[in-house]
């Protein structure tokens, strides 16, 4: 099977842990969110993933076979990442050449529509492009090489929306064209929401939701009423936060609902969405134990 | 994957050494045009056989000069761009400081060795039929080695601290390097066991007492100068190969600065 397979990834910078017991799968073919806030370890997941940075400890398994060594080729796996590692002073086209070069294959078809369609010239140089323009590049050429799993970490560094519309469009039509395990590290989740198949939440170093995104609205419920009538129904429900607006008690659950519980009149239940429910998963005072 | 990165490190090399080598030549017939046009303008006696021969020792020389210089440039220059594109391409690091090292010494030797014999053979009289003797030619590209790795030493060590604190590690490096000739060598040489010093290469003496045709030929017959040499290349090297492995794309948290 061709998964990616991380086990007690945990990285330490000096005493400072930032990634604690990481378990992951990911699954072929399947397009992931990676979602946590500023400085949760996010990148640093995606570096180690991709041999950019070493874990403290931990496996990673490709193929079910453990990739050795502290220092392994990865080439089945291209990270576009926020950090340039291409020469600010080299052309598009040659980039894209050595690209080619290096990984064997290129889409050249995509490459050249994609160019087209953002309205990027070949012959300048990477330093004569916008913060924007750069992030395009970066995120065509991930699209383009034959890696079977491709880490777009902040893809929409830059873009306006016009850009980010098309940009999710190139996404979905690359997968569709050729289907690979994508994953999206991003912030703006609501954008990214009819894009994913999967969810991964990284909150303070650990690993706190790792499913289905049809699971993860299933289980994302707003419940309100006045606080006695919603406190009795949500008992020894998974609490994540709640709010007092005036008379009206707010709860938001992440959890399956008792179908034997019957649901008072005076209670509104309703689902949230994927972004509201990241904030309060994530929310300092939410609950960590999901 | 060694060989895509060895491709792109080769492709990139030799069209800077070729660019530089067209440099040089058309700076040279610029210069001889204009030397030509001197001199008969100013109606100087001249033979044009000894302006041909004049013309092709500047460019072999010049272009011997030129392409060592940009290698050795390259040496500096080329660690952390090659680096990172490598990376990002999933090329692991040991793959990419092997090709780095195939790339440098073998276009090192080449152009090294063309440039070298074809001089040679321009000057050729019997006096220097010692520089053509295996045995110094090997070593002379040894030399040339030698310094390509410890370039590629001080670029490792450099790129693998934060971009800007190159010069301070830089002037560290040079004041180590000050210190160590002037103050430690000494006293670790005069603890050394007589065993140790017999053993001992001494180039100066050796140069210093006879010709230099001699003492080339004298230098290339003994065994320890051919260990010193090769220890004095595999160091730098294996010290390099330390700094990459470690060499992170996320620059190192070593700065001078608190937090």
């Amino acid at each position: 099977m061709n998964e990616l397979k991380l086990t007690q990834i945990t990285k330490q910078f000096g005493h400072q842990v930032i990634l604690d017991d990481i378990n992951l799968t990911f699954k072929p073919n399947t397009i992931y969110g990676l979602l946590g806030r500023n400085g949760v370890g996010k990148s640093t997941l995606l570096n180690i993933i991709t041999n950019r940075i070493f874990a403290s400890s931990g496996t990673i398994s490709w193929q079910d076979q453990a990739l050795t060594g502290r220092d392994h080729p990865v080439q089945a796996f291209y990270l576009m990442s926020e950090t340039n590692l291409f020469s600010k002073e080299e052309r598009l086209n040659k980039i894209i050449k050595n690209t080619a070069l290096l990984q064997g294959q290129f889409d050249e078809t995509l490459s050249a529509e994609m160019m087209t369609a953002f309205g990027l010239n070949p012959k300048k140089k990477l330093s004569q492009l916008s913060t924007g323009y750069r992030t395009i590049f970066k995120a065509m050429l991930a699209l383009c090489v034959p890696a079977e799993v491709v880490f777009l970490d902040e893809p929409i560094l830059g873009l306006d929306a016009n850009h980010r519309e098309m940009l999710y469009q190139f996404i979905l039509k690359a997968y569709e064209e050729r289907p690979r395990t994508i994953v999206l590290a991003t912030h703006l989740i609501e954008e990214i929401a009819n894009l994913i198949e999967h969810v991964v939440i990284l909150n303070e170093t650990q690993v706190i939701i790792d499913e289905p995104l049809e699971t993860v609205l299933a289980k994302s419920y707003r419940i309100s009423g006045p606080e006695e009538v919603v406190q009795a129904y949500c008992q020894e429900l998974n609490q994540l936060a709640t709010e007092q607006l005036g008379t009206l008690y707010i709860a938001y659950i992440y959890d399956q609902l008792p179908t034997e519980r019957e649901i008072p009149d005076r209670l509104t239940i309703e689902h949230v969405d994927l972004q509201q429910t990241f904030i309060k998963l994530t929310n300092e005072r939410g609950n960590r134990d999901v | 994957m060694f060989k895509a990165m060895l491709r792109y490190r080769l492709t990139e090399l030799w069209s800077t050494v070729l660019k530089t080598l067209l440099g040089v030549f058309m700076t040279v017939v610029v210069a001889a045009i204009i030397a030509v046009g001197v001199s008969l303008y100013q109606h100087v006696d001249f033979s044009w056989i000894e302006y041909v021969k004049f013309i092709a020792y500047a460019m072999v020389f010049g272009g011997l000069i030129a392409s060592q210089i940009v290698i050795m440039i390259a040496a500096f220059t080329s660690v952390r761009p090659f680096f990172e594109f490598g990376i990002q391409n999933g090329i692991s690091r040991q793959t990419s400081y092997a090709t780095q090292l195939v790339t440098l010494f073998s276009t090192q030797t080449i152009t090294f060795l063309i440039g070298y014999l074809l001089a040679v053979w321009m000057n050729y009289n019997a006096s220097l039929a010692f520089l053509l003797a295996p045995r110094v030619v090997i070593m002379v590209i040894l030399v040339g080695w030698l310094l390509l790795a410890s370039a590629l030493q001080i670029s490792s060590f450099m790129t693998l601290f934060e971009k800007k604190m190159w010069w301070v590690i830089f002037v560290i490096y040079i004041v180590w390097s000050v210190v160590y000739n002037q103050y430690l060598a000494p006293i670790l040489t005069s603890i050394l066991p007589a065993w140790a010093k017999a053993l001992s290469f001494d180039v100066v003496v050796i140069f210093g007492d006879t010709q230099s045709a001699d003492s080339m030929l004298h230098v290339s017959q003994q065994p320890m100068a051919w260990i010193s040499l090769l220890i004095s290349i595999l160091v730098p090297l294996i010290i390099a190969g330390v700094c990459q492995h470690f060499m992170q794309t996320r620059r190192l948290a070593f700065t001078l600065r608190k937090d």
